[in-house]
């Protein structure tokens, strides 16, 4: 059976958090977690544009992006492959979601930080049911050498890791891929980049 | 097709990789951003610490609301098969929602 978004709905209920990869056109990865992804019919899902941020800038240059989301009570994960199609940033649609965002805002305590500056319509290209058959683990560290430090597991949602497809394929048609990973976050001491590393 | 099958298809095509960590109760958010190291199935010592991270997520999430059942599905048996990829970070962003959003990290932190 070919999935699509009217399969998923409860995913994107915003329950758990999403997470979207997108790519620059030079083949550098991007993650970012997502406030909404908003069902807009079987063929179509929107996202708010809240920041002028990396995401952003990526998906005007390279439309290619994939979002995971997760069924806030089976745990099943999918992900989402979409292009860009445009912004709305007024009408049903984006009132819509700017009074959804509004209310996240208010649940989470970000009514100061969150504000839609409009709607991202996405086509939905392919959803993904992704098999938890495998698990990984990211080791992180300064340099080939280092030592490890005493691991302090930290919480953090499933954490995403994006990477480009090769080259050549990743300025085509290829997306990013995902993987759920369990991270080994231990405390940094004074590494340049103030980081928990294992 | 498993999880990861399409991830280690292109780590090993490529090896840019990013990945972002956040806090559910602070919302504090960091993105890493680098280059693959090494790929290779994880070690005994990997799983420890596997379960550690797993005991402190269902710790962070459990007050949120998500029972233990939703919590082991989502986390999944750290007993499967499972690879470690290491990577050598070369940048690190803040992406806690707010003003400092998408700022590298502090230098000398």
């Amino acid at each position: 059976m070919k999935l699509t978004p009217s399969h998923i709905r409860r995913c994107l209920e915003g329950a758990i958090p999403a997470v979207i990869a997108t790519g620059a056109p030079d083949g550098t990865p991007n993650v970012a977690y997502l406030s909404q992804v908003h069902y807009v019919d079987d063929r179509h899902v929107a996202l708010t544009f809240q920041f002028f941020n990396t995401t952003r800038r990526n998906i005007l240059e390279n439309p290619r992006a994939t979002v995971q989301v997760v069924d806030p009570e089976t745990a099943a994960h999918f992900r989402l492959h979409l292009r860009y199609v445009r912004t709305e940033t007024e009408g049903p649609l984006f009132e819509h979601m700017k009074a959804k965002l509004a209310g996240i805002a208010s649940h989470t305590g970000m009514s100061k930080v969150f504000r839609l500056l409009g709607s991202d319509i996405y086509e939905v290209l392919e959803v993904e049911h992704v098999c938890p058959a495998l698990r990984w683990l990211v080791r992180m560290r300064s340099r080939p050498s280092s030592a490890s430090t005493t691991p302090t597991a930290q919480a953090s949602w499933p954490t995403l890791v994006q990477v480009p497809g090769a080259p050549p394929r990743w300025n085509s048609t290829n997306c990013s891929s995902y993987a759920r990973i369990s991270i080994i976050v231990s405390r940094l001491r004074s590494r340049a980049s103030g980081l928990a590393i294992s | 097709m498993p999880q990861s099958e399409s991830l280690l298809r292109d780590l090993r095509a490529g090896g840019a990789v990013a990945v972002v960590f956040s806090r559910p109760s602070t919302h504090e958010t960091l993105q890493l951003k680098g280059n693959v190291q090494r790929i290779a199935p994880v070690a005994v010592d990997d799983r420890s610490v596997m379960r550690a991270y797993g005991r402190s997520f269902a710790e962070e999430v459990g007050p949120l609301g998500f029972d233990e059942l939703f919590l082991d599905a989502i986390m999944a048996p750290v007993e499967h098969e499972a690879f470690a990829v290491t990577v050598i970070p070369s940048a690190a962003f803040v992406q806690t929602p707010g003003p400092s959003a998408g700022q590298p990290l502090g230098h000398g932190a």
